[in-house]
């Protein structure tokens, strides 16, 4: 694709300075998100999926410190604005809605409250506007009664319906883009589908771009047309979806693919992939992933591997990648 | 309104320590309230009002300046006075000094001073001047005054004044009035009567003080607790000093307008320590890193200084009196709350609808204003409401070490640190002087009862933390 991109991340990396050492949360990560488009970023809980989010709305607390790379958004680079120019961009014309929707909308106020005050912010409209505004996201976000609900407090809506009050409140100011940082995890099955499809409506309807964090494959493949792999901090394998599913390059991307539960398959036996995500204060020397690769070699240990193109616009950070060709997903 | 406030009204109100403490309350904002009917003050302005004074000694003195008198009663016995004058022994002005830097020491404003002076009349003297005036009487026609005279002082100087009247009727009114005095002087304790061998009337020395208001502002002369009399002796309750007096001030004025006092010192030094708090806490909290490290060591430091001496080396600086006292309250007493907002606020901080409301471009000042307050201001509150009682403790503490409220002022410490040496009552009898402690005592228990019982009630029915 020759368009230009709407955000584009080049090599960003976060690092934690803690009192037990250093955390590269974030060590090399880039990626593009083209306007309408729904980037996927997928990882294990720990690879530093939400700490990336974090970064581009620089939103990090005082601990994080960004020790190299790139924002660029419609040609401005986020990470050098002031403060006051980056909170006008954040809303505006990026925002973004969290994991939690039960503990992300503040308690004491109503739901109403909480989307006026963004709307009124950015928007410079009236009170008795505003709320008019807010009845009908809430409508648009599949609340019913939205008359009624304006006025109740997030412990008197159900999960679902809270994550839809909290896309009301992100879309707002109709940013252009949207960062969903696990928006499905914490609900129940029946529910993501709903809470997906609603996104998918609403990113159509705005024409916005989406980064859609998630550590469950089975999101990406709902939504996104990119997908962006990290694992310990950095992207191992970034490439359209298609790509990604049908031919993985990287042996963490095969293995998150063998780990989905499949409706096809009688008696599946679930496969995890085996270790835990290694500790960010101490990564593995070499390759990040070789301690848990089915594929390690023994030079896995002494390489840093990089991105490499090995079609178009589809890259991967493991040299040994073509093990896996003719390799079926299991 | 709001159900969800309703039903925190509710069961706000449903709370009986709620129900106490605002009684309470109440009551006590209706005292400070309506305190200049309940307890009028002198006013300087009404010189008919020195006529009530009990303790007004007859107008026998010595003083630089005549100055005119105001009343009729106050001429008659003046002229009584000057006609007994070479009689009574006349005390001199070395005897004088003293007594009268005493008092002007004691005194809380610039005051001019009059002295009366004790005077000790004895048979023998009105004798004597009944004799020098035997001519006089002679004219009026008491053929026979000697034997009169001598008649009369077999019984007692009383009824000798009382006869007299027949003779000169200036002497008699004199008497009379002398015999007021030394009524009410006797009910209030503070008359000796001695008998030696001839009935002999002796008093104590009195002093009146006469207050020149001309220096004092007009607000100040009501937060005084007029002085009626020189003697630090509590005086148990007579004519309409309802609760007694102690150090010749009333106990009943002290305790209605102390109430003034208290809430006056607990509403402002609560106000503004919490203001400053709160800023300091709140920019430390939120902002973090070097900031809060730099607030948060300088609320160290200020918690490091012992309170007291803290204060006593404020009003060095600033000077003594209770705005002083509520200046170094204020000064050192905001730390109490920074820690608080800012313990309460990490945690708030790490909430993820700050961050959500960081993500949609709210300002930081909204974001502290809206989202962080509410949800930490609580606590504060009810620490607040829970220091409005102790912090008047602390400045009756104050006033004890003589920084605080000067002597004299309504302050219900102050009365309760007059009253300190009297605690034991007297000799044989424990509870002799009871009203001194009991009244000013029971005011100021009440008064920090109740903010606790309501500072407990909030946290009972707004804290979201004990909300289920
Ligand atoms: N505020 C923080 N301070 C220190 N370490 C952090 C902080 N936030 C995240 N990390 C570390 O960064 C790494 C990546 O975290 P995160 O981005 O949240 O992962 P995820 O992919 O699950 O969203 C984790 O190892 C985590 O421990
Ligand atoms: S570089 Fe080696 S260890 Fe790393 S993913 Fe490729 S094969 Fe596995
Ligand atoms: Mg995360």
């Amino acid at each position: 694709m020759n368009r230009e991109p709407i955000l584009q991340v080049k090599d960003l990396k976060t690092y934690f300075y803690t009192e037990d050492g250093i955390v590269k949360a974030v060590d090399g990560v880039s990626f593009e998100l083209y306007q309408g488009e729904t980037l996927g970023i997928v990882g294990e809980s720990g690879s530093g999926k939400s700490v990336t989010s974090l970064t581009i709305m620089r939103l990090l607390d005082e601990k994080a410190r960004i020790e190299g790379g790139e924002v660029i958004f419609k040609g401005k680079e986020l990470l050098k604005l002031s403060e006051e120019e980056m909170r006008k961009i954040r809303g505006n014309d990026i925002a973004m809605i969290f994991q939690e929707p039960m503990v992300a909308l503040n308690p004491v106020y109503t739901i109403g409250d909480q989307i006026m005050e963004a709307i009124i912010l950015h928007q410079k409209v009236k009170e008795s506007e505003a709320r008019k505004i807010a009845i009908d996201l809430l409508r648009k976000v599949g609340i019913p009664e939205p008359e009624k609900r304006v006025d109740q407090y997030p412990h008197q809506l159900s999960g679902g319906m809270r994550q839809r009050a909290m896309i009301a409140m992100a879309l707002s100011c109709r940013p252009q883009i949207l960062i969903a940082d696990e928006p499905t995890t914490a609900l129940d099955v029946t529910i993501q589908a709903q809470i997906l499809e609603l996104m998918k409506e609403l990113q159509r309807e705005y024409g916005m771009a989406l980064i859609m964090i998630t550590h469950d494959m089975g999101v990406i493949a709902e939504t996104a047309d990119r997908v962006a792999v990290m694992y310990a901090g950095k992207v191992v394998e970034y490439g359209t979806v298609d790509e990604i599913f049908k031919k993985p390059k990287h042996p963490y991307t095969y293995a998150l693919l063998s780990s989905i539960p499949r409706l096809d398959v009688e008696k599946q036996e679930l496969k995890s992939i085996p270790g835990t995500v290694p500790d960010p204060l101490n990564f593995p020397p070499g390759c990040r992933f070789h301690p848990r690769c089915d594929f390690a070699k023994e030079e896995c240990k002494n390489i840093d591997p990089e991105l490499v193109e090995v079609s178009p616009g589809h890259y991967t950070a493991c040299p040994f990648y073509k093990v896996l060709e003719g390799v079926e997903v299991k | 309104m709001r159900v969800e406030t309703k039903r925190t009204l509710k069961r706000f109100f449903r709370n009986p320590s709620s129900i106490i403490g605002l009684s309470i309350l109440v009551f006590f904002t209706l005292v400070a309230i309506f305190a200049p009917y309940i307890a009028p003050p002198v006013s300087p302005m009404d010189p008919s009002r020195k006529i009530h004074d009990p303790y007004t000694m007859p107008k026998i003195s010595w003083k630089q300046e005549p100055i005119p008198p105001t009343t009729r009663k106050d001429a008659e016995i003046k002229f009584i006075a000057e006609g007994l004058e070479k009689y009574v022994r006349k005390v001199s002005e070395e005897e004088l000094r003293p007594l009268a830097r005493n008092i002007i020491e004691g005194l809380d404003y610039e005051s001019k001073v009059e002295v009366y002076v004790k005077v000790s009349i004895t048979k023998t003297k009105i004798k004597n001047y009944l004799k020098d005036h035997l001519d006089q009487l002679k004219e009026a026609g008491f053929v026979n005054a000697e034997n009169l005279i001598n008649s009369f002082f077999e019984n007692d100087l009383v009824l000798a004044a009382k006869k007299s009247f027949e003779i000169l009727p200036e002497f008699s009114k004199y008497m009379d009035s002398l015999e007021t005095e030394i009524e009410k002087f006797r009910k209030a304790d503070c008359i000796k009567v001695v008998k030696y061998g001839y009935p002999k009337l002796e008093y104590d020395y009195a002093i009146k003080v006469v207050k020149d208001f001309t220096k004092v502002k007009g607000d100040i002369i009501d937060w005084m607790i007029e002085k009626k009399l020189i003697t630090r002796k509590p005086i148990r309750a007579v004519d309409y000093h309802l609760f007694g007096m102690i150090d010749g001030r009333d106990i009943f004025y002290g305790v209605i307008w102390g109430t003034r006092t208290a809430f006056r010192i607990g509403l402002i030094v609560t106000f503004f320590s919490t203001i400053i708090g709160l800023v300091i806490g709140s920019i430390a909290g939120y902002y973090g890193g070097w900031i809060d490290e730099v607030l948060m060591r300088i609320t160290d430091v200020f918690l490091s200084l012992p309170f007291l001496v803290a204060a006593i080396v404020l009003t060095t600086i600033l000077g003594t009196g209770l705005d002083k006292v509520m200046v170094a309250m204020i000064i050192f007493g905001w730390m109490g709350t920074a820690r608080l907002i800012r313990g309460n606020i990490l945690q708030v901080k790490e909430e993820q609808y700050i961050l959500a409301a960081k993500a949609l471009g709210v300002k930081d000042f909204f974001i502290i204003m809206r989202h962080v307050i509410p949800n930490t201001i609580f606590p504060v509150v009810i620490q607040a409401s829970m220091r409005m009682g102790s912090l008047v403790i602390t400045a009756a503490a104050l006033s004890f070490l003589g920084l605080g409220a000067p002597i004299g002022y309504a302050d219900w410490g102050a009365l309760l640190n007059y009253s300190r040496d009297w605690i034991l009552g007297a000799q044989g009898e424990v509870f002799k002087y009871w009203f001194a402690l009991t009244y000013p005592g029971i005011a100021m228990v009440l008064f920090v009862l109740a903010w606790n019982l309501l500072g407990d009630a909030l946290r009972d029915t707004f804290d979201p933390r004990l909300r289920g």
